[in-house]
């Protein structure tokens, strides 16, 4: 038996058996270019060559372990949000899909571009480790490779992020509680969340007299009491879609349900701060956008069409409580 | 000695005639202002000290809602330094005595080169909104690099309403006095400040991003630090450039920070109110140039509030490059100076002038009598150029030689006393002809033609009387002739005192010299000519000189010499040896002269 392929690792094969069961590998480092390996068997008997037979082998390519790009501080605390990792397979040619998951954390939006290769991350923990960990496999092929690394939490708790203004072509923290040099701007690619840390801008300000908010996510690092956190002008979350399979959170209430004109949204026993909600139809369009002030707020439903909407609950940006309601 | 009596007696009536006319004119010069005119124009330059204190606005009341617990406001102070000027003044001096008046006027005055200053630090932080197209309101800081100085010139123009004292201790000096308010015309102070600010801006947004406001003075931890404090600890560096280069954008955007920014315009110029209240006293000396003329110096002191109502809302500096001077901010300032003044006045006006002769009483001689101004407003009522207090005939023309009487012959002896009235003589001769001028008139020589001695009749000798006689019977006269002889005499020349014939005691070796030397030659004569220096009238003088002359030959006489050869003469003042300028000349012109004179030998 003999094959058709310059796959390193193949041989050739000689039975002498009635029936015979041929095991190969390919130790090629590289991944497969190609999908199959045809093999073809001739047959002889008695010095006759029988006519030949191919037969196709299909692979199941598996990915090499992907290398984790990490942006996350030294100084990391509890309560630090919005932290970017991204993998990377260099010189892939087929299309490979990330899957991260996380302990002691969790992943907050993932890239929509590039199948969820590069994910933000929030960890919530103070003290302990982390373990951030990708799997990478190829579409349609259920061979995985895995990496992780180790994220280290400091003790201690990081500020909530910090509201960012912009106002007169001028990006500002409104925060400056912060330890010396410690504000660093950037900004996330919107499709692959990729952070781009701007130079030289690490004052309370970033002059930029035109944002681009559509491709762009601004963000700014603020150090506080060695504690790290990072804040964005435009959440990434605000592109994500909501799912109507979502679980319903246990504080956040809205009633009547079904509603006819008003939609009452009203928060349980939660802490102070600024809370936004957001009413999403099926299709993941954004159509209501209101503070709650004071754990409740009504919302006129006039104008909505009648069927399904999802509402979504957050604060400084994070998705906290899921509702929903139908219109009639 | 008849001719003698008469100059003497003239004399002594014309000493007298003047004598009352120097009393009265005593008398009405005993109060000297009443001459005066009683309007005058005066004009005095000062000099002296300067030094304002200033009543500077509250500006933490002048910036809205101040945090009072972080500005530092510090006192303005004006440096002494000196002031020019000077004043122009109309006065009027009335009641009798002219010592009382009152005036009315400018008074200007210049002071340069003087500093209005403020300490540091000053630091202001109050509500501002900035000039952003949302137009947020926001926390200014505002701090001043350093100590603001602000050079200074300031003029300021005054009327002084005086009232006003003189009074003349004698005709050239007296002393003066002004004192009264001023009010202020107007006052301006040009000023050049050497001010730089920082400003930095504290943002605090609302909910809706707006700007806000809240006075407190920590500010929020969710507000916008514009310091420069905040940018060195943000990015770890002092650099000046830097700061400057971060400070420069926002305010190129439009925020209203900077760091060491200077006013656009440096130089301001402020106007005080007018009508503020001060006033001046001065007072010193005064000496009479003349009767129109004074000259003026003393000292001053002069106090003067000036106002500034336009302080309202004042403030140094609010966006950058804006500034206002610190005098802009000056409600009050209370100016002192005190110095010297100098000046003239200037009498306007007729002069008194009793006799209404024109010529003003402060410089008549004879204030009370219609004179001429030739004469210093004196009489010459007979026109004869002669003033009558110097005119023994001031009802008849004469001449000055005559005192002012008639002398018809011309001879220099007025008729009154000439016994030869139409025939020219001499004083020697009362007046009669003396050809041979011996001394002895012509009528009563015997040797007319000769000149002779008295003791012989104006012969030379007894002899020549003899052959005068002879000669008148003869008719033939012999003549003796004199010469100067050639003995020269130690001292040829005696000095009197004044309006004094008395022979000294030191002279009379002198004369005793004169006396050997004519006994011992019996031919010789001597020549005695008496002199006066240029004090009084004509003939008091001729009338002293004579009596010199006389005094001396009473001596000879006395000493055995005959009278006769011994010739006196009295020129009065008209042959002084030297100028009559000073007493010591003077003295040198009461003289006698004393020649030794020897026959011209045949």
């Amino acid at each position: 038996m003999s094959h058709d392929n310059n796959i390193s690792g193949l041989q050739n094969f000689t039975s002498f058996d009635s029936t015979g069961i041929i095991t190969d590998s390919v130790s090629s480092s590289q991944i497969l270019t190609r999908d199959s390996i045809t093999y073809q068997f001739r047959l002889f008997s008695r010095g006759c060559e029988s006519p030949a037979v191919n037969a196709v082998v299909g692979i199941n390519p598996r990915p090499v372990k992907p290398t984790i790009t990490v942006s996350t501080p030294d100084t990391l605390c509890g309560n630090t949000f919005f932290q970017n990792f991204g993998a990377n397979i260099p010189d892939q040619p087929l299309l490979v899909l990330y899957e991260w998951s996380v302990t002691n954390g969790n992943i907050f939006d993932s890239s929509t571009t590039n199948i969820n290769r590069n994910i933000l991350v929030n960890f919530d923990v103070s003290g302990g480790t982390s373990s951030v960990t990708v799997t990478a496999h190829v579409a349609g092929y259920g061979c995985t490779s895995e990496s992780y690394y180790t994220v280290f939490i400091k003790s201690g708790t990081a500020d909530d992020t910090a509201t960012i203004l912009y106002r007169n072509g001028m990006f500002i923290c409104e925060k400056n509680d912060v330890d010396a040099m410690a504000y660093q701007w950037g900004y996330d690619e919107a499709g692959t969340l990729t952070p781009y840390p701007i130079a030289n801008q690490i004052n309370q300000n970033y002059y930029n007299p035109a944002p681009d908010t559509i491709n762009k996510f601004y963000w700014v690092t603020t150090t506080h009491n060695g504690c790290s956190q990072k804040s964005y002008y435009n959440n990434p979350t605000r592109h994500a879609r909501p799912s109507a399979q979502e679980p319903e959170s246990e504080f956040m209430k809205t009633y009547p349900n079904p509603a006819q004109t008003v939609i009452n949204i009203e928060l349980g026993d939660v802490s102070n701060g600024d809370f936004l909600a957001d009413i999403f139809d099926l299709t993941g369009r954004k159509l209501v956008t209101t503070p709650i002030k004071n754990n409740i707020t009504k919302v006129s439903v006039e104008n909505l069409t009648p069927g399904y909407y999802i509402v979504e609950c957050r604060k400084n940006g994070i998705k906290v409580a899921v509702a929903k309601f139908i219109k009639n | 000695m008849k001719n003698i009596l008469f100059l003497l007696c003239t004399g002594l009536a014309s000493l007298t005639t003047q004598a009352q006319d120097s009393t009265a004119t005593r008398h009405l010069l005993k109060t000297y202002d009443e001459l005066l005119p009683r309007f005058c124009v005066d004009l005095n330059f000062k000099y002296g000290t300067y030094s304002g204190s200033p009543t500077f606005v509250d500006m933490n009341t002048t910036y809205p809602r101040v945090i009072t617990s972080l500005s530092s406001i510090q006192p303005v102070k004006i440096s002494n330094t000196n002031t020019t000027g000077g004043d122009l003044q109309l006065g009027y001096f009335f009641g009798r005595k002219h010592n009382i008046g009152i005036g009315a006027g400018v008074l200007y005055s210049s002071t340069q080169n003087y500093n209005v200053s403020m300490g540091a630090p000053l630091h202001l932080e109050f509500q501002s909104t900035d000039g952003l197209p949302t137009h947020d309101v926001f926390r200014q800081l505002i701090t001043a690099d350093g100590p603001i100085t602000e050079n200074v010139k300031t003029t300021s123009l005054s009327i002084p309403i005086l009232a006003k004292f003189k009074h003349q201790f004698s005709k050239e000096w007296g002393i003066f006095a002004d004192a009264g308010p001023m009010f202020s015309v107007m006052s301006t102070s040009k000023t050049t400040t050497n001010a730089s600010f920082d400003y930095e801006a504290i943002y605090q947004y609302s909910g809706d991003g707006s700007g806000v406001y809240d006075g407190n003075s920590t500010p929020g931890k969710n507000d916008w630090l514009i310091t420069k404090k905040a940018f060195e600890y943000n990015n770890g560096s002092t650099s000046i450039p830097k700061v400057d280069s971060y400070f420069n954008t926002l305010k190129s955007l439009g925020y209203n920070v900077g760091l060491n920014q200077s006013p656009s315009n440096k130089s301001r110029t402020t106007h005080y109110d007018p009508f503020a209240i001060g006033f001046l006293v001065q007072a010193g000396v005064s000496y009479q140039l003349n009767y129109r003329i004074t000259a003026n110096i003393g000292g001053y002191y002069s106090y003067q509030t000036f106002m500034n109502s336009k302080t309202d809302g004042y403030q140094i500096t609010n966006t950058v490059g804006s500034y206002n001077s610190l005098t802009d901010g000056i409600k009050q300032v209370n100016v002192q100076s005190y110095g010297i003044t100098v000046g003239i006045r200037y009498f306007i006006g007729a002069p008194r002038d009793i006799d209404g002769d024109g010529v003003p009483d402060k410089v008549d001689e004879c204030p009370l009598v219609f004179g001429l101004a030739e004469f210093n407003g004196c009489p010459d009522t007979d026109g004869d150029g002669v003033p009558d207090k110097e005119d023994r005939c001031p009802y008849e023309k004469g001449t000055k030689q005559t005192a002012g009487c008639p002398d018809r012959d011309g001879d220099g002896v007025p008729d009154d006393i000439d016994h030869c009235p139409d025939q020219p003589g001499s004083w020697t001769t009362g007046g009669c002809p003396d050809r041979d001028g011996d001394g002895v008139a012509d009528d009563d020589d015997l040797c007319p033609d000769v000149f002779g001695l008295k003791k012989f009749h104006g012969c030379p000798t007894d002899s020549s009387l003899r052959t005068s006689t002879m000669t008148m019977a003869g008719g033939t006269a012999p003549t003796i002739s004199y010469q100067p002889s050639h003995i020269e005499l130690s001292k040829s020349v005696i000095n009197f005192e004044y309006k004094k014939a008395d022979i000294s005691d030191s002279d009379y070796p002198t004369l005793d010299e004169v006396a050997d030397h004519l006994k011992k030659d019996p031919s010789l004569i001597v020549y005695i000519s008496g002199h006066t220096d240029d004090v009084g009238s004509y003939q008091t003088n001729m009338m002293l000189s004579f009596a010199r002359a006389e005094m001396v030959q009473k001596y000879l006489v006395y000493k055995g010499i005959s009278k006769s050869r011994v010739i006196i003469s009295g020129m009065g003042k008209s042959d002084p040896i030297i100028a009559n300028d000073t007493p010591e000349n003077r003295a040198k012109n009461r003289r006698i002269e004393m020649r030794l004179l020897m026959p011209i030998s045949k």
